[in-house]
């Protein structure tokens, strides 16, 4: 069993990249069981997410770093156990802090999970915005992150997009960046290519 | 580092009688683009999200909003002979308290129900609107 963790701010485009993973990797054949965390009481994604026939578990009411972060080991003990997926996609809440996310899981070490994956989601569009205000949030997404999504590239600009590139080449010299967008420009997120991410 | 966050959830029931030539696209993103822009209004650039979900039958239709100065993105489909649908709505936005993010909203739709008149019954999730959650 795998597992590929999105993290990234509110509306950076985690639901959209985790839809793209989850269709890339049923069309391969993968059983694939989607975790969604919302901080809200009413879920939205994982209504979206079944209402295109996923099979999706929900955290809502808080966040998987902090008030929800047993249920979520408790949840990815579910999942394994009753469902046995080869890939769980696991969307954090856009308010989660990885560091105290990665404590969370630490108590899922005995969980079946061969390999895991993080990827950080950014948003061009709002970067500059986001990173004037919540520096320490968006960096800490990038520091663990194994590879990084650079998103909405059908709507950001040319300028947009190189500068989120060469902000996240800058703070994370090094890492994967995969640039993705909807309509023309395809979303270009090959499951082979993040899980063979160092 | 610490932030905090007061989410908003309500379900709303709206019943319109509004034209079949005004697709749900249109009233509904005119309705989160009114609810960023009030946000923006209130509490200064829109950090966070709105989106929601609306149902009618099997029919579905996504809206997320994180700027106000963006339209919203727009998922699915509601036939346009649909009058009534249940729409969930979340929203996190940085220094808007649940009172003030339920004003807005009603204020919201208050403003589309001018240009589509529109009957709707708000019943908003409680459970933890008067928590803070610290990060």
């Amino acid at each position: 069993m795998q597992l590929i963790g999105l993290l990234g701010f509110l509306g950076a485009g985690k639901t959209t990249a985790l839809l793209a993973l989850a269709r890339r990797a049923t069309a391969k054949g993968k059983k694939v069981a989607i975790v969604v965390n919302e901080i809200g009481d009413i879920g939205i994604d994982d209504a979206l997410l079944r209402r295109l026939g996923n099979n999706v578990w929900e955290l809502v009411g808080g966040c998987i770093c902090c008030t929800l972060s047993g249920e979520l080991i408790s949840t990815l003990r579910d999942v394994a156990k009753r469902y046995a997926p080869d890939l769980i996609l696991l969307e954090s809440s856009g308010a989660s802090h990885p560091e105290a996310l990665f404590k969370a899981l630490e108590y899922g070490r005995d969980l079946p999970i061969s390999a895991t994956r993080w990827l950080a989601i950014i948003d061009p569009v709002r970067l500059a915005m986001l990173i004037a205000v919540l520096r320490p949030l968006i960096e800490s997404h990038l520091a663990r992150a194994d590879a990084v999504v650079i998103g909405k590239a059908d709507v950001a600009t040319a300028e947009e997009l190189q500068e989120a590139k060469d902000w996240v080449s800058h703070a994370r010299p090094g890492v994967p960046i995969f640039v993705t967008g909807m309509g023309p420009v395809g979303n270009r997120l090959a499951l082979e290519e993040l899980m063979s991410c160092p | 580092m610490s932030m905090s966050l007061h989410p908003f959830a309500a379900r709303i029931h709206m019943s319109t009688s509004r034209s079949t030539e005004t697709p749900w696209s249109e009233l509904l993103g005119t309705l989160f683009s009114t609810i960023a822009k009030e946000s923006q209004q209130t509490g200064g650039p829109m950090i966070g999200h709105v989106k929601g979900i609306a149902r009618a039958g099997d029919a579905f239709m996504r809206i997320n909003c994180v700027s106000e100065r963006r339209p919203p993105d727009v998922e699915g489909h509601l036939p346009s002979d649909v009058h009534e649908v249940d729409l969930d709505l979340a929203m996190l936005v940085f220094g808007l308290g649940p009172e003030t993010a339920h004003a807005i909203v009603e204020t919201a739709l208050r403003q589309c129900g001018l240009r589509w008149p529109m009957t709707c019954f708000l019943d908003i999730a409680r459970r933890r609107h008067d928590a803070v959650l610290r990060h």
